[in-house]
């Protein structure tokens, strides 16, 4: 039945890809988050579902789209000297060559994909629709997901999530800070979308699919998921008009919530403070001081995958008892083989510090450029039709912010989703300079600041 | 069960988004009126008043 239904939905959206082959863009992010043939047990399966939309969406984009107005922004030629960087290290450096060519294997995929998709990114309409199947297909997951947890479940490498495979996005801490990092840009649909015109409907889809999102690390146990959401309940404080009444409901859900919080979640959660006593968490230190050592020895990477050769003595230290009586555990736990548990020091240790400058430029970028959409179009003087562009700059960044926190502690610095988000963020920067470069723009302080300047008239030339 | 709901939602959510959007004519130039407009088989806009001249 699922196998069919799946079939079924992947056939449709081919069909209505031959009328507007944008549509084969969206069926491949749809692939990439929700892995469909990974859900399925015969006929997807066997196809290689996600090279065929990848060639779909390139090829249509070649045939149909216009490209006389195409604009490259450097970001994209940083993530092709990384790609290319990436690509040394995996075939001339790597000590786990087998290993690294699987990595490889998806990693070029999507930061091609990545590169590819701001040049299509046109219309406004085309940013809005990648963003809402981004969104929709990690619905897929994370409605089940917190469902699942409301009514009880939950438990760290064991919740059921559609699939018996820890990896890609169905990993725990991963999809537990995807999933946070999303829901700024639901709270943007449930204001701005207009595929499904914001009403009632829509804002209780989106609220319902953010109390999801909340969930899954309460579901999964991820400790990153509850450190992604402190930081964006701080991040929406700085956006709200209301501090005070924030403050007060952000407080009041907490101590609602507090009591239904399963207490196996609770427990895991004090090991936040108590991280001498946990062995994951000691051996999260002791890869990352292996990790300094090693680009020492290594500064131009191991290639993916280069973890594979620590060999970690780990010592952990338990305290138990009371006040005067306190008896003192330590333990030497031997580890190997370790994973780096952070996007920082996985860059480094794979890519060296030439593959952490890349990445994080790449990262910085982003998140600056944000913040100048953010403030030049924001206040009154903003057109109507360019109001939604502060909201979508604001969300796109704090999505940005809060993976890259969840990043300090999980491995995911090529996450596929987040390649995408980067890619949006960049086809939403070129969209916009197109569309100022065709209005002649100027900043609204110069604009405004010309004296006898009506507010927001055409400039010469520019009217009709 | 639970499985099945997420992604009967998810999935039928996003069929009626893709739909809807071949009815778009901002999907492929912001300039065109987002309602229906006629397209030809490879999803160009025909006859958009300012679709640039490019057929």
């Amino acid at each position: 039945m699922r196998d069919i239904g799946l079939a079924g939905f992947l056939g449709a959206l081919l069909l209505l890809g031959l009328k507007r082959p944008f549509l084969f863009i969206l069926g491949y992010i749809y692939i990439d988050i929700v892995s469909p043939q990974r859900l399925s047990y015969f006929l997807l399966n066997s196809l290689p579902v996600s090279l065929m939309m990848f060639a779909l969406a390139i090829l249509g984009w070649l045939v149909t789209d216009k490209k006389d107005d195409v604009r490259i922004a450097p970001r994209q030629l940083l993530m092709g000297l990384l790609l290319v960087y990436c690509g040394l290290t995996t075939f001339y450096f790597a000590e786990f060559q087998q290993e690294a060519l699987e990595k490889w294997d998806w990693v070029w995929k999507s930061m091609i994909f990545a590169m590819f998709l701001p040049l299509t990114l046109r219309t406004k309409l085309r940013i809005e629709s990648v963003l809402l199947f981004m969104a929709l297909s990690l619905a897929a997951i994370v409605i089940g997901a917190g469902i699942k947890t409301a009514l009880g479940g939950s438990g760290y490498g064991s919740f059921a999530m559609m699939i018996d495979d820890n990896s890609g996005l169905y990993e725990d801490s991963t999809l537990a800070t995807v999933a946070i990092a999303m829901i700024p840009v639901i709270l943007y649909f449930s204001k701005w979308s207009t595929i499904f015109p914001s009403d009632w409907r829509v804002k209780t889809f989106c609220y319902a699919l953010i109390l999801a999102s909340l969930l899954v690390p309460i579901g999964t146990q991820a400790r990153t998921g509850l450190v992604c959401a402190a930081f964006l309940a701080l991040l929406l404080w700085r956006d709200t008009n209301r501090k005070m009444v924030y403050v007060a409901a952000t407080a009041f859900v907490g101590v609602v919530a507090l009591p239904l919080v399963p207490a196996a979640f609770s427990d895991r959660m004090e090991t936040i403070g108590t991280y001498q006593a946990d062995e994951s968490a000691s051996t999260r230190l002791a890869v990352w001081g292996w990790t300094l050592e090693y680009v020492g020895d290594h500064p131009f990477g191991g290639g993916f995958d280069a973890y594979r050769g620590n060999r970690l003595a780990v010592e952990t230290t338990t305290v138990t008892g009371s006040g005067s009586v306190r008896n003192v555990e330590r333990r030497i736990v031997a580890d190997q083989g370790r994973a780096y548990h952070s996007a920082y020091f996985e860059m480094l240790g794979e890519q060296g510090y030439i593959g952490l400058i890349l990445w994080l430029t790449i990262h910085g970028i982003g998140v600056l450029r944000m913040e100048w959409l953010r403030r030049h179009y924001r206040g009154d003087d903003v057109p109507d039709d360019e109001q939604w562009v502060a909201p979508l700059a604001t969300a796109l960044q704090q999505a940005h912010l809060v993976y890259l926190v969840g990043a300090l502690f999980v491995g995911i610095a090529f996450q596929p989703l987040i390649l995408m988000l980067i890619g949006v963020e960049i086809g939403f920067d070129t969209y916009l300079s197109r569309r100022r470069k065709e209005q002649g723009w100027k900043p609204l302080d110069q604009m405004v600041a010309e004296p006898g300047t009506p507010k927001l008239a055409p400039l010469p030339g520019q009217e009709r | 069960m639970i499985d099945m709901f997420s992604l009967a939602l998810s999935h039928g959510l996003m069929l009626l988004a893709a739909w809807r959007l071949i009815a778009r004519a901002d999907l492929d130039n912001d300039r065109a009126s987002p309602g229906g407009e006629k397209i030809d088989l490879l999803g160009r806009p025909i006859g958009a008043e300012e679709s640039g001249g490019d057929a």
